[in-house]
């Protein structure tokens, strides 16, 4: 009778044990998978031609960085310039569809054009509900596909200074989903958030490596 | 006669009418283009500028912003300049009644993402759009009106982080200025 009792209570060790063990991996499981369903982006140009204004973290006035420093964009800048020559080829981040495009905006001057943006396009990222926009683009250019693919090459349109704009950029801005919920700085760093969404940020010069 | 005679005459007369031929062409064109330009400039009169604000030129735009330079700010949006008020203009050919349909509009009546709130009005004896828009590519608002003109259109926006702060003296500019294009 003892041996039965004492075969029970050792299956009842084992069973919790093994019980444990699956609660650990499938923690470990849905952790990953989480992890897994971010976009990451590649630079969306062939190289990097340095960036001319960051993303601004500073609450209310003034600028922050994702680094923290207190120079390098102005007041409320939710994106990230990299000012290139006219008719540069822009890559498609990453993985997506485009489901808004404008177009038919001057090259420069055009102010107000396309809402600011310009000729521009909207990409709906395939793995969550990122969307990743392409602005001041060159007149004629902007994409229009609902499947593109970043391993492949996919370009979604060319540089120009269209729209709100100064001088010959790519404008990179990155929302939460489809209706501009809140805007997201790709760069990870002590004044922004943890991860990045750059496949490889570089230390903030972002390589053409896709997801 | 000789016949080189003949030939260095015919040589000349071939470069005279190519030279008057590009002459002609540089000249007539220059004139018309310059025409063109003139008539798209966004000319702003010094006596409707606001108080506080100073007139700079864009191009063939105008901008107003809060400083006496207009700093260089590179390649990036006008955003870095603050808080102003851009002035544009451009050919208009479109119908008001069927404004919805003029492509440099669009965008007001399909950008749900950016666009608050939209009202045709008149302003003066301009038909007129009125839209309250987010910012593309930074945080602040925008109230932009859109003055229709025959073939012409008229843009002007306000930008700030906050609106509140310039809406009445942007609506007396407005008014000032269709005030100033109808004389």
């Amino acid at each position: 009778m003892q041996n039965i009792l004492n075969k029970i209570a050792a299956a009842q060790v084992i069973m919790g044990v093994a019980t444990l063990l699956a609660a650990v991996i499938l923690a470990f499981v849905v952790q990953v998978s989480t992890a897994e369903a971010v976009s990451t982006m590649r630079l969306p140009l062939s190289s990097d031609p340095g960036i001319n204004a960051w993303f601004d973290h500073q609450a209310g006035s003034g600028f922050k960085k994702y680094t923290c420093s207190t120079s390098g964009s102005y007041d409320g800048h939710e994106g990230t310039d990299f000012p290139t020559y006219l008719g540069r080829t822009i890559y498609a981040g990453a993985n997506g569809g485009v489901y808004y495009r404008y177009d038919g905006c001057a090259n420069s001057g055009s102010w107000g054009c396309g809402g600011g943006f310009g000729n521009h396009v909207r990409l709906e990222h395939s793995v969550d509900s990122l969307v990743s926009i392409y602005a001041h683009m060159k007149n004629g250019t902007p994409a229009w596909y609902s499947s593109l693919s970043c391993n492949l090459g996919a370009t979604v349109g060319q540089v120009a200074s269209s729209g709100n704009s100064s001088g010959n950029h790519l404008h990179l801005e990155l929302w939460s989903d489809r209706y501009n919920n809140y805007e997201i700085d790709p760069f990870s760093g002590s004044c922004s958030q943890a991860t990045s969404y750059w496949t490889n940020q570089n230390s903030g010069s972002p390589t053409t490596a896709c997801q | 006669m000789s016949r080189n005679a003949h030939k260095l005459i015919l040589i000349l007369a071939l470069l005279f009418v190519i030279i008057g031929g590009i002459w002609f062409e540089t000249n007539f064109t220059f004139n018309i283009s310059n025409q063109h330009e003139q008539n798209l400039d966004a000319l702003i009169k010094e006596t409707i500028v606001p108080e506080g604000w100073y007139r700079h030129s864009l191009g063939k735009s105008t901008i107003l912003i809060r400083e006496v330079q207009l700093p260089d700010i590179r390649a990036t949006e006008p955003y870095a300049y603050g808080d102003h008020i851009l002035i544009s203009t451009g050919i208009f050919d479109g119908t008001f009644e069927n404004i919805e349909a003029w492509n440099r509009v669009g965008w007001v009546f399909e950008d749900e993402a950016l666009v608050r709130y939209w009202t045709k009005t008149k302003i003066i004896e301009y038909d007129a759009l009125r839209v309250e828009h987010r910012a593309a590519g930074a945080s602040g608002e925008h109230i932009t009106y859109f003055l229709f003109s025959e073939n012409k259109f008229y843009s002007t926006s306000l930008y700030s982080q906050d609106i509140s702060l310039y809406l009445d003296e942007f609506e007396k500019f407005v008014l000032e200025y269709a005030n100033s294009l109808a004389n």
